[in-house]
């Protein structure tokens, strides 16, 4: 990555750090003063590293293409997955968030993908659910 | 001396034995299994030993929270992943000796200096434990702000690159520390309206999104394209360092268990501080070696620390009655429940019991040396053997259930996931994530030991400075900050007299 | 052939998770019986299905534990079902209280209801207060105790009183708007005093602030500090209750020093406000019959948590008291976080 998103990095700071100090006009002054304090360093530093980029603007290393499609669609599953786990409920949920995930990773075993999502959602359900005790989603359909 | 014995007699019954190696066994797997750590596995170990004799009860409970910081050192070494909070300074070492094929060198460095850790610490706890614990008393508000300014001093020792870029982050991650009730007032700070949030970001499922979601992100961009890759697998037959090794670990496991060991007998100070502190002081003293490639030293300073902490901080929870931390914490509450009230009383009512636990912390400790290896042994063989696309699988399962048990909410995945990204968007613009995770910890500890001590002083700031051990740590703390500066300065000024000449 | 295969397979699953799940169907059954049950005053019957406590704090504290101990002994007193502890911690203890006040008013959704249900609604912004609950039983009241070091200039209740109407003293509490806040600025009231609030995270600070004499004395529960008053390393002063305990005789309270003055931390039981007369009668009773018990009796006694047992009555008159008692030192609360 060169010095371009460093530069979009300390614009996008410095913006909210002046965004903070803005928030901070009602509070109080004892709970307020140590963010104040924090927001300023924060712009500082920001304009410091700009600075510093902005400078040294020739060196900026190779760029390499990076494929974010799938950690955009991984990113997306999760999103979707933790929409969804109190419908679906955690076991199905999870279920399927494996089978997803193990298939965006780029695996063709179809067989394997599944035995192994079920018997490590199995796994991890009897860990947490029955010998933690932690109360896992039970899904509006199931009553699991 | 007596006492020591009556100890170790009662940890040999055979009943009481097995409950330790059986406390140890479930606290390396808690602790290798990101998403669960010591201290939920005590809360639910506690009820259950309800009903238990004081000899069973309590050497399970000392086995899980003597090993289970060390259990996250597994997966921090050989997936990136730390178990527990306590093992995030052990990947960026840690995991970059897996990627050159030492990950069972790896695995016995993070052993012996667990080992060496917890008995140095035991050690301590057995026979200075009422001395120490008296002086950890001298600590009140000044002092801790003054620790916890000289915890951040870590931050200037560890900016490898760009001090610029650290600092950065670490002022983020004290913005990131602010949200919620503020300290002293209860003056809810962006929270957004979120009930959640008022008591702070959640930390545990803070560090699963950025180490667990992280590393599965930067894994997809990658190996989506790739064939099935396998690692290949690097021989783990030789585990144990040689004597040369030893040799040249001693240093950083006595300083590192050291740090531990004082950062532990104070109440409060706590574990992320230890392993940062220890970290921050073998890079210091290894100037030939570039950290953060694979260096021996930068397992084993806070794989030694982290277990010290654990001992040691039992050294006020016995002594006093004062729980060092939450895991300490919930240990006052199993001895409550048994019907033995920790304090001096402990050792003169009960002394079977008492010098039990203090005996438990040294076996539970040597008993950790094998079961781990054989553990890591046996984790290594087969997780660095599964392909990593279906691993990825099983590891994000676990993260989700491991952040949501934390709280038993969902809005603890959101902040997974959340905290997911962060990392991955730090990891493209070269942000370190460690300055992060210490500002997190250290900004609350700051700000409200610095209000404390403002009511105490009447608002005068001398308090700082009047008071010996807070200037000493002071004192300390800029020497710290200044050496990065006074060096880069150096090396602007050598950079400019070559290139001018 | 292989995406057939898959899609068998996870009908297969949905199919045996449906199968061996009964819980959900006779959730509605329970609904239906309640209701027809409150027309034609027919028995109820309830419990039919595990209870929950939903406790809003982190697993290990005083009220976690007290809850599981009661969890303990359940099946014995309520047709064999199990009470499930389960922690809801977040918000200074608004998530889990929220939680609870939104809950299906069956019974079957309890909470560990504590001070906090009355301050939380009258300093945060809440979508409850303490009325949306109905007490069941309150089954412990630890009072507040004033604790200073072994090693203090004041010796006496009298000592800190005569010293604190002259001077400025600093004194811990667990945190801004606890029990022992309040308790502390009623005091602060009544005997005329100045007190510098330091605002800790819980007991061990607190405890260890006041053994290295950094701070004069400290506000907390008599459990808290049960194991440094015995061991004489901390001195109790003064309780805040009618009565000297019979644990620690030693100890006067602050009515017979002339300050009445009656605070602590009482842990109980509630369920949503909505919840039917009857439900709430046979929980009542089966708590009743629980704290009762000596098994019970025993293992709070040996952890040093005071038992007390207030029925539903008794339970909602006396919250009522504490609420009028807040919102009395609340204008006092206010200045105290700007």
């Amino acid at each position: 990555m060169g010095w371009k998103s460093n530069i979009i990095l300390a614009i996008f700071l410095i913006c909210v750090g002046i965004v903070g100090l803005f928030l901070l006009k009602d509070m109080p002054e004892p709970p307020a003063m140590f963010p104040e304090i924090l927001f300023f360093l924060l712009i500082f530093f920001s304009t410091v590293l700009l600075i510093s980029v902005l400078k040294n603007s020739k060196d900026g290393s190779e760029k390499k293409e990076i494929n974010y499609y799938p950690v955009l669609k991984i990113t997306g599953g999760l999103v979707l997955y933790t929409l969804i786990i109190k419908i679906l409920g955690y076991l199905l949920a999870t279920f399927l968030l494996v089978i997803y995930i193990i298939l965006v990773m780029g695996y063709p075993k179809k067989l394997i993908t599944v035995v192994v999502s079920l018997v490590s959602v199995s796994i991890i359900f009897a860990i947490f659910k029955l010998l933690l005790n932690v109360p896992l989603p039970a899904g509006l359909f199931l009553g699991l | 001396m007596n006492e020591i014995l009556l100890g170790f007699s009662q940890i040999f019954q055979p009943l009481s034995f097995l409950a330790l190696a059986f406390g140890v066994l479930i606290g390396l797997i808690v602790g290798a299994l990101p998403g669960l750590n010591d201290n939920i596995t005590l809360a639910v170990l506690i009820p259950i030993t309800f009903g238990m004799e004081p000899e069973i009860a309590l050497p399970i409970l000392v086995g899980v929270y003597v090993s289970a910081c060390y259990g996250g050192s597994i997966p921090a070494i050989l997936l990136n992943i730390p178990g527990t909070a306590s093992s995030v300074v052990t990947t960026i070492d840690g995991y970059q000796m897996t990627l050159k094929g030492e990950a069972g060198k790896a695995l016995g460095i993070s052993t012996t200096s667990s080992v060496f850790g917890g008995i140095f610490s035991s050690l301590l706890l057995m026979f200075l434990a009422p001395f120490l614990a008296k002086q950890a008393l001298r600590f009140g508000p000044p002092e801790y702000f003054a620790l916890a300014i000289l915890g951040f001093s870590t931050v200037a020792g560890m900016a490898g690159k760009s001090l610029t870029k650290n600092l950065l982050v670490c002022v983020i991650g004290l913005i990131f520390a602010t949200v919620g009730m503020s300290p002293q007032t209860g003056y809810p700070r962006f929270y957004f309206g979120i009930d959640y949030l008022l008591d702070g970001i959640p930390f545990i499922p803070m560090l699963i999104g950025l180490f667990g979601v992280t590393t599965i992100l930067e894994l997809s961009e990658t190996i989506s394209k790739e064939k099935i890759s396998k690692y290949v697998l690097p021989k783990i037959n030789k585990v144990l360092p040689d004597f040369k090794m030893v040799k040249r670990l001693l240093p950083t496991w006595l300083i590192s268990g050291s740090i531990g060991n004082v950062i532990g007998i104070l109440p409060g100070a706590g574990m992320i501080m230890a392993i940062y502190m220890s970290y921050d002081q073998a890079v210091r003293r290894n100037k030939d070696k570039e950290f953060g490639t694979g260096v021996p030293e930068g397992v084993a300073a806070p794989e030694a620390a982290n277990n010290a902490v654990v001992a040691s901080s039992m050294i006020p929870l016995l002594s006093l009655g004062v729980p060092g931390n939450s895991a300490a914490a919930l240990f006052i509450g199993a001895l409550m429940i048994q019907g033995l009230r920790p304090g001096p009383s402990l050792f003169k009512d009960y002394p079977d019991i008492a010098y039990m636990i203090l005996v438990a912390f040294f076996v539970g400790n040597i008993l950790m040396g094998p079961m781990g290896i054989m553990l890591g042994k046996f984790l290594s063989s087969t997780l660095l053997r599964v392909p990593r696309q279906v691993l990825s699988g099983v590891i994000i399962a676990l993260c989700v259930t491991g952040a949501f048990a934390m709280g038993n909410s969902v809005f603890n995945i959101w902040v997974m996931i959340f905290f997911g990204i962060i990392g991955y968007v730090f990891n493209k613009l070269k942000l370190p994530h460690s300055p992060l995770i210490l500002a997190i910890v250290l900004g609350p500890m700051m700000e409200l030991n610095y209000l404390q001590s403002m009511v105490l002083s009447k608002g005068s700031p001398m308090i700082f400075v009047t008071r010996p051990i807070s200037l000493g740590l002071l004192i300390i703390a800029l020497f710290f900050f200044a050496t990065p500066f006074i060096n880069s300065l150096k090396d602007n000024l050598k950079r400019k007299n070559s290139l001018s000449g | 052939m292989k995406k057939v295969l898959i899609l068998c397979l996870i009908f297969l699953l949905v199919f045996s998770i449906s199968a061996c799940s009964g819980g959900g169907a006779s959730n509605e059954k329970i609904q239906n019986d309640s209701k027809s049950a409150e027309d034609s005053k027919k028995e109820v019957n309830f419990p039919e299905k595990d209870l929950r406590i939903i406790v809003p704090f982190d697993p290990g504290g005083a009220v976690d534990v007290t809850c599981r101990i009661i969890a303990e002994l359940a099946p014995d007193y309520l047709n064999g079902k199990k009470i499930i502890v389960e922690n809801m911690p977040g918000g200074g203890a608004v998530v889990g209280q929220t939680y609870v006040s939104k809950a299906n008013p069956d019974g079957y959704t309890i909470l560990a209801y504590t001070s906090s249900v009355v301050s939380n609604p009258m300093t945060k912004t809440t979508t409850y207060t303490h009325e949306s609950f109905q007490p069941v039983a309150m089954y412990c009241f630890d009072p507040d105790v004033l604790i200073v070091s072994a090693d203090s200039k004041f010796k006496t209740l009298k000592d800190f009183l005569d010293y604190s109407k002259e001077n400025e003293v600093s004194i811990n509490t667990a945190g801004i708007a606890t029990a022992h806040h309040i308790a502390g600025m009623i005091l602060q009231n009544k005997i005329d005093a100045k007190f510098n609030f330091i605002h800790t995270t819980g007991a061990g600070m607190q405890i260890q602030q006041i053994l290295g004499g950094h701070v004069d004395a400290g506000l907390l529960t008599t459990g808290e500090a049960q194991a440094q008053i015995k061991d004489g390393t901390i001195r109790a002063l003064g309780l805040m209750h009618d009565e000297r305990r019979q644990d620690f005789p030693d100890v006067p309270t602050f009515k017979e020093n002339g300050v009445d003055i009656l605070y602590g931390a009482w842990r109980g039981l509630a369920v949503p406000k909505d919840t039917p007369k009857e439900v709430v009668d046979i929980l009542a009773k089966a708590f009743e019959g629980i704290i009762a018990d000596q098994r019970f009796i025993d293992k709070m006694t040996t952890a040093g948590y005071p038992i007390i047992f207030r029925g539903p009555q008794e339970f909602t008159e006396y919250v009522d008291m504490e609420a009028k008692n807040f919102k009395q030192v609340l204008p006092l609360l206010q200045e105290a976080q700007k």
